[in-house]
């Protein structure tokens, strides 16, 4: 049975990150879980390194119940980018680190906001650094404020799901960094990498290299970069069903040339996608794919879910024209799953 | 001034390898404002010990840095050697005291960079 610490500060076992994860033995038996609380934002972030791990020995890190901007009343209508008071929000900018770092196997990042402020000699903000295809990120946001190159998220070989990935400070970044010298395969599966337009183009979505072992994307949306998707590197075999405001993405079914203003409810400040949308309904239903987006929200019903981190659902009781209750609009007019 | 939380003994990990990229004696776990409200476990795990001292924030920085060079795999580049400090039983042995008050001087003379790894 998997042992469970609260980190947070009043009351909580741990206050800091860190100080969770130097607590958790080296061999981690039957699983550690470290549940953070939103008492505060956390102010400094964590490296996860030099365990032991398997299957059975796993480290996680998570939101307590009701804790997470997934767990939030208004989950559904709030913007769509970091915002403590929605949940457990982690700032920081470690000298020389990333401020989520794992470098272990069988390590989970579930439920966060992930936030970069400002420069060091490493920028990134979570990073998985080599050789952990059983690790996971899935369900955070993350976002860098500092006006410098970086990989908002970089991953080796581990999966990222219903991740996104906003650059709202600018310089040559990437938003998703995908390179493994040999392995596993990284997988980005429904993700989201945005560039505020504020900005201006610039950077890359979605980076991957003909150097490494080929990565895969699918059902990913990258919107407001120079270059959406890099042009070599990626597993086009299994890749696809991705969307981009500019050339189409790896693999086939991909949405591209959307009008990035069409997409998002903003493209500076809520990066839900909204009716209209060009990817909505148009991902993959591969079953391996995350049955829930971002917010929890259950994908397709049965048919295909959208593409990116968020899936996009009419308000109840119909859409902002009362014609649709439950349902989706799609481009160009067809519906699904509604009840007229 | 600041709290730091600092391992006072190695964590173990018989894989060498990896035991090299865990905290060890001497470095800081985390860096906290002062008064900051240390959990219970964090007041009183004999791993620990929480110093309280004035700092510059390029000392806090370096403390808490790893290597800028990526192939060192230690998450510290610095460590306080506490054979430096005046009164080594302060972060050794029982727990006196919560938090150990100690000047700026104490603590960076103490401060030290860490042998190359091989």
């Amino acid at each position: 049975m998997a042992t469970t610490n609260t980190i947070g500060t009043t009351g909580r076992d741990y206050s800091t990150l860190q100080s969770w994860e130097d607590a958790v033995p080296a061999t981690p038996t039957g699983g550690y879980i470290g549940e953070c609380y939103n008492d505060s934002e956390f102010t400094a972030g964590v490296v996860v390194d030099g365990h032991t791990t398997s299957a059975a020995n796993f480290i996680r890190l998570t939101c307590a119940s009701g804790q997470s901007f997934q767990d939030h009343a208004n989950v559904r209508t709030n913007p769509l980018i970091y915002d403590q008071t929605k949940g457990v929000g982690v700032v920081a900018s470690p000298f020389g680190d990333a401020v989520v770092r794992v470098s272990d196997d069988y390590v989970e990042i579930l439920r966060l906001q992930i936030k970069r402020t400002a420069i060091s000699y490493v920028n990134a903000v979570l990073e998985f650094d080599g050789g952990e295809s059983n690790s996971l990120a899935k369900d955070c946001i993350v976002q860098k404020t500092h006006n410098a190159d970086a990989d908002i998220v970089r991953s080796r070989e581990t999966p990222c799901r219903n991740v996104i990935a906003i650059d709202t400070g600018g310089g040559t970044s990437v938003g998703f960094s995908a390179y493994k010298a040999a392995g596993a395969s990284p997988k980005l599966l429904n993700c989201t990498a945005v560039r505020s337009s504020a900005l201006g183009a610039g950077g890359t979505g979605f980076s991957a290299s003909a150097s490494y072992a080929p990565s895969i994307a699918v059902n990913c949306a990258s919107f407001g970069w120079s270059t959406d998707y890099t042009a070599t590197g990626w597993d086009t075999t299994n890749s696809g069903y991705n969307a981009s405001d500019g050339t189409a993405g790896p693999g086939g079914n991909s949405q591209d040339s959307l009008t990035y203003a069409d997409q998002f409810e903003s493209t500076t400040a809520d990066f839900r996608t909204k009716s209209g949308c060009g990817f909505i309904g148009t991902g993959n239903t591969d079953a391996t794919l995350a049955p829930n987006d971002i917010s929890g929200t259950a994908r397709g019903a049965g048919t295909a879910g959208d593409i990116g981190a968020w899936e996009f659902q009419a308000a109840a009781g119909g859409d902002p024209e009362g014609r649709l209750v439950g349902g989706k609009l799609l481009r160009g007019g067809l519906l699904r799953g509604g009840v007229l | 001034m600041a709290e730091l939380l600092i391992r006072v003994v190695d964590k173990v990990q018989p894989d060498p390898v990896k035991a090299e990229r865990l905290l060890r004696a001497g470095d800081v776990v985390s860096v906290c404002p002062d008064g900051w409200p240390w959990t219970v476990i964090e007041r009183t795990n004999s791993e620990w010990r929480i110093i309280r001292v004035n700092l510059l924030a390029t000392t806090v920085e370096a403390l808490i840095a790893r290597s800028s060079n990526p192939l060192v795999r230690r998450r510290r580049e610095w460590k306080l050697d506490f054979s430096l400090l005046p009164n080594p039983s302060l972060v050794s042995g029982a727990r006196t005291q919560e938090i150990v008050p100690l000047t700026r001087q104490q603590v960076v003379a103490a401060v030290v960079k860490k042998a190359a790894e091989v």
